[in-house]
């Protein structure tokens, strides 16, 4: 009885809250009725100049790519594509029937008209790759099959129920050429359930750098001429290299080994991310993209501002190329130590997508929501975890309707300048979680962004480096410890260790853990 | 008129005395705050009070107290971190929290009304206190409560989640000085 009233007056207060708090961002029409849309111009100075946090170090000079290099970028064009099969599940002739097709654009802004169509030229941006190798040949000796049965075999590569790896696309550019199409949206933020059942949109789970420590060091051995070693460390400097931070993992990278990469990239299990811009060692918890309307911060230190759909079509950008091509000071992670004019960057290999391609993703992005868990939780532990919830004081921070506030929260190490008070949304309060990557990474801005809790139930990688895989590990004190093991990211050679930090909830008796279990995944 | 001016000068020793000066043995001074709806209750230690009060002349005492800021609980450790820092309490600029009577009137037996001044961090404001006062022999027992908004004093910003209004109770057992 106590609980039924408690989840009468939660569920009533949630309520006004959410009528309260409102959507920062419109969401999206999905009607079948003719839409015009504005489509802010993406690589806009004045947008530019205001959307990103500074860095930690505020002495470095950060200059994005000017929009006159963004625009001279060649465009991208979307062509159709196919899915690519696992080995022992493709359909008998399927490469040959795609060997006979003609190459077909897919992506045709005069073809667009209602909100929904815009929502769908979306989804083909979401999945459309752009780096492409053949199925004969990756490399010369190392083939698609070859590739399928000694590396995506070993790290455990997703399957649909049909045996579709979703995080790839085939791809006919060429009559005659079937190629596997790469790094999409889509391929780290496709999520395969254990039933095969796929979430698009959700925290992926494909093996980014599992794959990736398996992979490169087999291509090295094919290429002559290279020294592994300096190959491999050069293409981390690109991808993490922040030489103005001085801390001892940016030394790590001049002297790395393909041995050290392999072992560093192998420790970093799905659901989490060396991204471009954070580190091998500090990497990120992918996040879930459903409800992404929602949030005024983009990424886990909060980098960039959502002020509005054209501020996602930045950050996407950002994501795709741009990132590598921003100047900290004399530094350019494309180009290292970098001064005078950029040289010709399609000749680098760089290309954009159009403003109307971010559009349409960003509207599709919009359009995805979070998915209600399919297992229901009984009324009573639901009041009961609901009470949790609040009484624990998890509804501070993680605030219906979105269950989150949309605040920075400060890292251990750095204190916010004065002006950031005015100008963010900022909880004073640092959460003394492992600061690394807010502190030491190119992305590192000195907060975390307070995530929100909706989806929580198909979300694996948890804390922003992924540490922990359940919400039972997170509400358990022995995480304290340091002969603690987390099931997420250790580290690379870490047995165990100490995941510090969130202390809330950990004195909980079992039947209110329990509950407050089941109310964040019922969100 | 020097002769008058010198016999009230005489007088007022009389008068101070004639307010018997507790001081504080046991104090209680926790908050209440609703959350999404539900109660929060917390607490503060730290109180030093000059409490100059004799219960049939209400209108000539003096009450002047304070507690430690940074002894705020509410039994979650890095919510009172929050507490203590720059968005609400602010204690390292502010690290106490003063409250002084502008005047006491009986309202009935052992029943009092007083009007405080109330100073946290730079805001002072005024709150009307209704307390009790139970004398047992040279020991009483003073007990009130007032509500604040915890807006008016710059305590965190508008919340849709966390109310405005703090009920504030007092609980102080008082020895008379010898």
């Amino acid at each position: 009885m106590k609980y039924k009233s408690t989840l009468l007056l939660a569920a009533l207060v949630l309520l006004l809250v959410g009528v309260y708090a409102g959507h920062p961002v419109r969401s999206s029409d999905t009607s079948a009725a003719s839409f015009s849309p504005g489509i802010p111009r993406t690589w806009d100075s004045t947008a530019l100049a205001t959307v990103m946090l500074p860095l930690v170090d505020t002495s470095v000079t950060v200059r994005p790519l000017s929009e006159e290099a963004y625009y001279g970028l060649p465009e991208r064009v979307i062509y159709k594509s196919y899915p690519l099969y696992a080995p022992g599940y493709m359909p008998a002739g399927y490469f040959d029937s795609l060997r006979q097709r003609e190459p077909e654009i897919a992506f045709v802004p005069a073809t667009i008209e209602t909100g929904g169509d815009w929502i769908r030229a979306g989804e083909l941006v979401f999945d459309a790759p752009h780096a492409f190798i053949t199925v004969d040949s990756l490399v010369e000796h190392v083939s698609f099959p070859m590739v399928a049965r000694e590396i995506w075999r070993q790290v455990g590569m997703p399957l649909t129920e049909d045996g579709i790896m979703p995080f790839f696309r085939l791809v006919v550019r060429e009559k005659g050429k079937v190629e596997i199409g790469r790094f999409a949206c889509g391929m780290c933020h496709t999520r395969v359930q254990e039933d095969g059942t796929l979430i698009k949109g959700a925290q992926g789970n494909y093996p980014f750098d599992r794959e990736r420590a398996l992979l490169e060091p087999m291509l090295l051995r094919f290429q002559q001429g290279l020294n592994p070693d300096e190959a491999i460390g050069q293409d981390q400097r690109v991808l993490f290299g922040a030489p103005w931070i001085t801390h001892a993992s940016q030394a790590w990278l001049d002297s790395l080994t393909v041995e050290q990469f392999v072992s560093a990239a192998l420790a970093i299990p799905p659901g989490v991310l060396a991204r471009h811009g954070a580190h091998l060692l500090h990497p990120i918890r992918i996040p879930d993209l459903r409800g992404v309307k929602d949030r005024r911060y983009l990424d886990a230190t909060g980098l960039m501002r959502h002020r509005s759909i054209g501020d996602l079509m930045r950050y996407a950008a950002f994501n795709e190329n741009a990132d590598l091509l921003t100047r900290f000071d004399d530094f350019i992670p494309a180009l290292g130590r970098h001064e005078g004019p950029l040289p010709p960057l399609d000749s680098l290999g760089f290309d954009r997508f159009t403003d109307a391609q971010l559009f349409a993703l960003a509207r599709y992005l919009y359009s995805l929501e979070p998915l209600p868990n399919p297992h229901r939780y009984d009324e009573a532990t639901l009041a009961r975890g609901t009470h949790v919830f609040i009484e624990e004081g998890c509804v501070t921070c993680h605030t219906p309707p979105f269950f989150t506030n949309n605040e920075l929260t400060p890292v251990d190490g750095f204190t916010p300048p004065e002006d950031h008070f005015e100008t963010f949304d900022l909880f004073d309060l640092s959460m003394e979680t492992d600061p690394s990557l807010a502190l030491y990474t190119r992305r590192g801005t000195g907060y975390y962004k307070i995530p929100g809790l909706r989806g929580l139930w198909y979300r694996e990688a948890l804390l922003h480096d992924g540490s922990l895989t359940t919400l039972e590990e997170l509400f358990d004190p022995r995480r304290l410890e340091e002969d603690f093991v987390p099931s997420g990211f250790k580290g690379a050679g870490v047995e165990a260790r100490a995941v510090p930090g969130h202390p809330f909830g950990l004195e909980l008796s079992d039947e209110d853990k329990a509950a407050l279990i089941a109310y964040l995944k019922a969100l | 008129m020097r002769r008058i001016l010198f016999y009230c000068i005489l007088l007022i020793p009389f008068t101070l005395r004639a307010q018997p000066r507790w001081h504080v043995e046991t104090a209680s001074i926790t908050f209440e705050i609703k959350n999404a709806g539900f109660p929060v209750r917390g607490s503060f230690e730290g109180l030093e009070a000059d409490i100059r009060f004799d219960p049939a002349r209400p209108g000539r005492s003096t009450i002047v107290a304070s507690i430690d800021a940074s002894s705020v609980r509410t039994g979650i450790g890095l919510r009172d971190q929050h507490l203590r820092g720059r968005d609400y309490f602010d204690v390292q600029h502010h690290p106490q929290i003063h409250m002084d009577c502008v005047r006491i009137e009986k309202t009935e037996s052992d029943a009092f009304t007083g009007l405080f001044r109330l100073q946290i961090k730079e805001v002072v404001q005024s709150v009307t206190v209704p307390f009790t006062f139970a004398p047992r022999g040279r020991r009483g027992r003073l007990e009130g409560h007032f509500a604040l908004n915890r807006l008016d004093f710059g305590l965190g910003g508008p919340s849709p989640i966390l109310a405005d209004d703090v009920l504030v109770r007092l609980e102080v057992g008082v020895a008379q000085a010898e």
